[in-house]
């Protein structure tokens, strides 16, 4: 990966470009964009400081109040509650300096996504996040494969940055919007 | 009145609970109530009468609204863009039954496409590793009646799994396990204190994606070596304590889940975990089994397994042969590298569960989801089949996460109108059967020659 063609730390404030994105090297960049990110940051003092966000790695998974949502349906304000969310640990949230319910920018190296911290009755460590499986997950999850066929889901390095005056966009506005269609809504769900 | 029908197969996850009950109306048409259930598997069945459903095909206009149109016209479509398609991808399976998945795989095979199910992005790892290594594994049943040492690795069937622990692996009392959870010890391996985690005897926190050092630092100590203080963050105490308590057991059964096959090694992992247990069987009667989530994922393995020989990721693009080739002809890879030219989702939502970039892909390709409900891929495609609801609405064999084919009832009817997956291929098959009887020509190749020639 050359410096300054494409450099991960600029690319967290550069504007999401999807003919960028689909250049071979961003898919298996994922590791060497931790690295340098982990770097910068000890650069910076903290371990896992990196300005006024964190950096941690994230897992995705199942959970009840998800699987109920599903049947439910996608559309449902059921499954935006239970998956446009992150859990993280509290020391976490002291280092963010932000309270619970929070929203958050989380940004990997496949994309950006804001999402609501939360706390979790399953327990985590500090550094560990976790994202419930949905379309807002998957906006960060790094597709590369390693000839297995499964893309990295579990483990992958984030930056969270306290974004409290966002807003969670809605999973098919969302998708419509990253895949750079026209989102016109639908009478199904709006 | 109403009617009461008994030992109702839940169609949600992959234990396949047998025992539900569900009350319908005299006429047979709408669903009251639902026993034994759990939370995820009774919103299934009561949301099947919410206002909204779709009962009509829906494709997509250019100015990106949705058009009703006829099931006629919905099947000649799909025909036509599978036929001009040279590389199509048919993904999904895993919420229907065995006897669509076999009629889609007819479909697939003319239209020279790849066939790929939701193994790709859950277990196919674990499908890799089998085939490298063998599986020592088992029935549920056994488990129920035999297994006094449960150990969950990297899954959390409290959430994904919710009857899995009272039916099967933790509360039962079986013929050989006749004081329940207090006969059998509950080891629990996870990188979060999960909900399943706290009903655990043992809990060992692991750091993310130490799976691999962590069982191969158990089948070191197994083997009476020394290792390190700490492995994976885990004292060596821990590490011995879990090894005797394995071994103390009459019957040691490991349920393995997303936490191994998504983590750093994925095939590798279960890989170590398979000739862990191959070592346990050294001391005492020892098996794993895959936690399989949708109800019939391993249903859609076992169909392509007898039929072309592969489990998953199977390329019939060369019409008179099958590949398999991880890496290459997995959904992800084939949707990330752009290799292939239309898409159709079936009974499974890749838009809501696939990486971003491959999700990015199937909505600038030809895309037709078959799906009873609206999902993120019904929103993303071109044009949205709704179907009937299998276990609900139809019926048919699903396979268990053990390999057991169990027989799905039908509770309701399905609404006027709509077609079941089985249908649905056939006459898409037989509208591609038309379509190259028109053009004079024997297949898929040929067409797309002769429209080449054409243009």
């Amino acid at each position: 990966m050359a410096e300054g063609e494409y450099s991960p730390l600029s690319k967290l404030f550069q504007k999401e470009n999807f003919e960028d994105w689909s250049k071979p090297h961003i898919v298996g960049a994922t590791s060497e964009y931790s690295s340098l990110l982990k770097l910068q940051a000890m650069k910076e003092g903290g371990l896992r400081k990196y300005g006024d966000g964190i950096i941690i790695s994230v897992v995705t998974c199942t959970e009840i109040k998800q699987g109920v949502a599903i049947e439910t349906g996608k559309t449902s304000q059921k499954y935006f509650d239970a998956c446009s969310i992150i859990e993280l640990h509290e020391d976490d949230f002291k280092a963010l300096g932000i309270n619970h319910n929070t929203n958050v920018r989380v940004t990997s190296a496949t994309g950006s996504v804001i999402l609501k911290a939360v706390t979790t009755t399953q327990s985590l460590y500090p550094g560990l996040g976790h994202v419930p499986m949905g379309p807002w997950a998957n906006i960060l999850v790094p597709s590369y494969t390693y000839s297995t066929g499964e893309p990295c889901f579990c483990g992958f390095d984030c930056l969270i940055e306290p974004a409290p005056q966002e807003k969670i966009e809605k999973a098919v506005k969302l998708m419509h919007e990253k895949c750079g269609l026209k989102y016109v809504g639908d009478p199904h769900y709006d | 009145m109403t009617k009461t029908i008994k030992n109702v197969i839940c169609t949600f996850c992959g234990t396949l609970c047998d025992d539900l009950e569900v009350d319908v109306t005299d006429d047979e048409k709408k669903i009251l109530q639902v026993r034994n259930a759990c939370a995820i598997g009774a919103e299934k069945y009561l949301h099947v009468g919410n206002p909204g459903r779709v009962v009509v095909p829906r494709m997509r206009q250019p100015d990106g609204t949705y058009k009703d149109v006829s099931y006629d016209e919905a099947i000649d479509f799909a025909a036509k863009t599978l036929l001009k398609a040279k590389k199509p991808l048919f993904y999904g399976w895993s919420s229907t039954n065995c006897e669509a998945i076999s009629a889609g795989n007819v479909l697939a095979e003319k239209t020279g496409g790849v066939i790929d199910n939701c193994a790709t992005v859950c277990h196919g790892s674990s499908l890799l590793a089998i085939q490298d290594t063998g599986v020592p594994s088992c029935t549920l049943g056994e488990v129920k009646n035999r297994a006094d040492r449960i150990i969950f690795w990297g899954c959390n069937p409290a959430h994904a799994h919710p009857r899995h622990m009272s039916r099967y692996s933790i509360f039962p009392r079986g013929f050989f396990t006749a004081k329940g959870q207090k006969g059998r010890k509950i080891i629990c391996v996870d990188c979060r204190e999960t909900d399943t985690a706290k009903v655990a005897d043992t809990f060992v926190r692991i750091k993310q994606s130490y799976d691999y050092e962590i069982i191969d630092a158990f089948r070191t100590v197994l083997r009476g070596e020394e290792i390190p203080d700490e492995v994976g963050g885990v004292p060596a105490e821990k590490i011995k304590e879990v090894i005797d308590i394995l071994k103390s057991g009459r019957f040691v059964t490991l349920f393995f889940g997303m936490g191994l096959t998504h983590t750093l090694g994925r095939n590798h992992n279960i890989d170590e975990a398979i000739n862990f247990i191959r070592d346990l069987n050294d001391y005492t009667k020892a098996v794993l089994i895959a936690m399989r989530g949708h109800y019939n994922v391993t249903g859609a393995g076992q169909v392509l397994g007898w039929q072309y020989g592969y489990p998953f990721a199977c390329d019939l693009s060369r019409l008179t042969v099958a590949r398999h080739n991880p890496g290459e002809t997995t959904s992800v890879d084939l949707l990330v590298r752009h290799e292939v030219d239309a898409c159709v989702v079936i009974a499974s939502d890749l838009a809501a569960h696939f990486p971003f970039e491959a999700t990015r892909t199937m909505a600038s390709i030809p895309t037709i989801t078959i799906d009873p409900h609206i999902s993120m891929s019904t929103e993303l495609s071109d044009l949205h089949i709704p179907v009937a609801i299998v276990g609900v609405e139809v019926g048919g064999c699903c396979y268990r996460m053990d390999n057991v084919p169990i027989e799905t009832r039908k509770c309701v009817d399905a609404p006027e109108g709509v077609l079941d997956d089985e249908e649905l291929f056939n006459r898409i098959s037989k509208r591609v059967d038309e379509i190259l009887a028109e053009n004079g020509v024997q297949d898929a190749s040929e067409y797309l020659a002769k429209i080449e020639q054409e243009s």
